[in-house]
């Protein structure tokens, strides 16, 4: 009887257990956050959420845009808090934040500082870590205007094409994670995407470059190349080459790079080395891409490639100041106790580059196609 | 079905016991005493502690059969005897308090912050005590399943883990001037190894053989390098600047991973929500049957379905009234640490210069 009544009792509980107490909620009860809009006006905080209306009807709340599928609800406040409260007035139900995809600063709360919202969301549990930060201009309701007409929403938008160009090295890791650890550090300096609407779509069209949590500078995207090859593994871009009086169109990738530090006289040095495979995809002429063509193609596009990173590190080295490559890494490695003590603005402003590629070009190879060969007959012409 | 504790169900029961809860905290408290070395501190931990589990488990090898009120009572005499039972069950009703405290704060903090805590506990305890009740050859044989699930998937996460981001994060892996600190973090990295006192309560058969020794020696070193694989991986996912926020941190570096080639798994939480915590819920488990045992030696007389319902609802109540205790979690960290080295050292290795002076083989 005893162990009837002790089986009964656990089922019971197991049942219990199965339906998570009191957290659970139907998700029909819930507001499904997918883009967060932190900005400033005027002293005040502002938010813009865009919310999944999931039963796919009209917008509902107080919004001041929205359309069938997403409804953008904005809130102002004096502090993030007050701003959530003023925000928790307009909405009739409870916000769910772990599914956000995208949170953006507007450039004026950029600059104010990004720290205590990333705090905040440190300890806003629901919030994935994984979620993608990013920088826009301050019409915050230009984005979702340019989104109106997309089946998904802005923020699905904007991380679908931050995950796309991750995928080939084109943009830079902006995870809240990375940028929470980055903030926790002694030099806190980073990158975050910046996005803008442009006839209707949105545009990665730079970096905004934070430092000690504000924003200071601003990159534009045909500088970053140089960028992508610093901060990441692997990257693949494509150059026009000139040689001669033509132009051949080569697909770089990078297939890897290793970074040496030395300090020698209180100069902190570094000799990076790149290795890279290129493809030539197609030529602007009829001619044949002949072996002293392909080694001036090479050297050109050597020459290139080092522009990019000579603009990367020479722009991070005057304008902002700040190692956002987190070149520091490397340096604290090998150098752990020189490091301790060193003043790393100063140290990295004046830190010396030497950069060297190993280029392996291959013309054509991946198409059934080679522009080396010709007919033998040609040659009696 | 064999009728004593297996050499691998011993092996499983120290893996759970000792890694349940420290492995969701240890990153942290490593990585803020030991810095990047963190690693050499806890390997070196490890081998001391193998060295204590060496110790218990000869005592128990030299008196098989019995457990620690047993052997005691015949080397020491009744009343030491039962002082020394006191102290344990003393020690394991508040190892027993603190673990459900943090399972409950653990549940609150990362899965279900609205459930009130009295509530994940009042559900909790009488799953364990019913584990509890049903002895010592049922545990082993339960934490042998479930520990073989755990180690495997657990492993697996961390070892994903460690792809996720640059080893530079966790380099240099020793810093010759930092060394002075990796031997002070040693003291940090008591408390994870805390838990091999619970052999003490496990008979040994004629059928375990010597070779007991050796299982406990690598279980131990393998617990060791267990825990190097989850501070190293949890550091370098979230950073050592960052990983000092997280009291736990191995959950949070989780929950930070996202698995975009594993469509059908992209988020590893749901992971530790069922294997991590069935290993935690088998941790407990194994506490709540070392209390039951002390006690139904002490009081023989006691029904075990009595004696488990009276443990139950005291660890509960005691459980309550020390649950928003600041003070009681760092008296169990602090001063935790040294009652834990009494119980895992100093009384085992007492007991067996005992019985090498009265001569038991």
């Amino acid at each position: 009887m005893f162990r009837r009544i002790i089986i009964s009792v656990l089922i019971f509980i197991v049942s219990l257990s199965f339906c998570s107490c009191w957290d659970s909620l139907d998700v029909n009860e819930k507001g499904m956050a997918t883009t967060i809009v932190v900005g400033k006006e005027d002293d005040e905080d502002i938010f813009w959420v865009e919310f999944a209306n999931l039963g796919g009807g009209q917008s509902e709340g107080s919004g001041d845009g929205g359309g069938e599928k997403f409804t953008i609800v904005k809130a102002t406040g004096e502090t993030y808090a007050m701003t959530r409260k003023a925000l928790d007035n307009k909405l009739p139900k409870p916000t769910f934040l772990g599914t956000v995809r995208i949170v953006a600063f507007t450039e004026s709360m950029a600059k104010e500082g990004v720290a205590e919202y990333c705090n905040r969301m440190r300890n806003l549990q629901e919030y994935r870590k994984a979620l993608n930060i990013i920088v826009i201009p301050d019409e915050a309701e230009e984005l979702f205007d340019a989104n109106k007409e997309s089946s998904m929403s802005t923020g699905h938008t904007i991380e679908a094409t931050v995950h796309k160009l991750n995928k080939t090295g084109n943009s830079v890791d902006s995870s809240l994670s990375q940028i929470l650890d980055w903030l926790s550090g002694k030099h806190n300096c980073f990158l975050l995407p910046h996005f803008v609407a442009e006839e209707e779509l949105l545009n990665l069209d730079g970096y905004s470059v934070i430092n000690e949590g504000d924003l200071v500078s601003f990159i534009p995207m045909d500088e970053s190349t140089g960028i992508h090859y610093l901060l990441n593994d692997f990257v693949i871009s494509t150059y026009t080459v000139p040689y001669d009086k033509y132009n051949a169109t080569v697909e770089v990738h990078l297939k890897g790079k290793k970074v040496e530090t030395s300090y020698r006289n209180n100069q902190v040095n570094y000799d990076i080395h790149f290795d890279f495979f290129a493809l030539v995809k197609y030529l602007d002429t009829t001619k044949n891409l002949t072996t002293t063509y392909e080694l001036e193609v090479e050297e050109n596009l050597a020459d290139l490639i080092a522009d990019d990173l000579n603009i990367a590190i020479n722009t991070s080295q005057t304008e902002p100041q700040s190692d956002y490559f987190d070149l520091c890494e490397y340096f604290r490695v090998k150098y752990p106790n020189i490091f301790k003590d060193m003043d790393w603005e100063e140290e990295y402003a004046n830190a010396k580059f030497k950069f060297s590629l190993n280029i392996n070009l291959l013309p054509g190879r991946e198409y059934d196609y080679n522009p080396q060969v010709d007919w033998k007959g040609k040659e009696d012409e | 079905m064999n009728n004593y504790i297996t050499n691998r169900q011993i092996a499983f029961l120290l893996f759970l016991t000792l890694t349940s809860y420290s492995v969701v905290d240890i990153a942290r408290a490593m990585a803020a005493s030991a810095g990047y070395g963190s690693w050499l501190t806890i390997l070196v931990a490890s081998l001391l502690f193998a060295f204590i589990g060496l110790v218990i488990i000869s005592l128990n090898y030299r008196f098989k059969g019995d457990m620690i009120c047993d052997y005691s009572k015949k080397l020491t005499g009744n009343f030491i005897s039962i002082v020394i039972t006191m102290y344990y069950i003393f020690y394991f009703f508040l190892i027993v308090v603190f673990l459900n405290t943090q399972l409950s704060s653990i549940l609150e903090a990362e899965f279900i912050p609205r459930t009130p805590r009295a509530v994940t506990m009042a559900v909790s305890i009488p799953i364990f005590c019913f584990i509890a009740y049903k002895g010592v050859i049922t545990v082993g044989r339960l934490v042998e399943y479930y520990g073989l699930i755990y180690l495997i998937i657990m492993a697996a996460v961390f070892i994903i883990m460690l792809t996720q981001e640059s080893t530079m994060r966790i380099r240099p892996f020793f810093n010759e001037a930092d060394a002075y600190l990796y031997f002070q973090a040693l003291r940090e990295a008591i408390f994870p190894f805390l838990g091999i006192e619970i052999l003490l309560v496990i008979p040994l058969s004629h059928k375990n053989g010597k070779s007991v020794k050796t299982t406990v020696f690598l279980a131990i070193i393998s617990i060791g390098l267990f825990y190097a694989l989850v501070v190293e991986s949890t550091i370098l996912k979230l950073g050592m600047n960052d990983i000092m926020h997280y009291n736990n941190s191995a959950i949070v570096a989780i929950r930070d991973m996202e698995l975009s080639f594993l469509n059908f798994l992209k988020r590893l939480d749901v992971l530790f929500l069922t294997v991590g915590f069935s290993g935690f819920f088998m941790g407990i488990s194994v506490v709540y049957t070392a209390i039951l045992e002390l006690l139904s030696k002490l009081i023989p007389k006691a029904k075990r379905w009595l004696l488990i319902m009276i443990i139950g609802v005291i660890s509960f109540i005691l459980a309550m009234i020390v649950l928003e205790s600041q003070a009681f979690t760092e008296f169990v960290l602090d001063t935790g640490r040294y009652l834990g080295l009494i119980a895992a050292l100093v009384i085992p290795i007492t007991l067996l210069i005992l019985s090498k002076v009265k001569k038991y083989v």
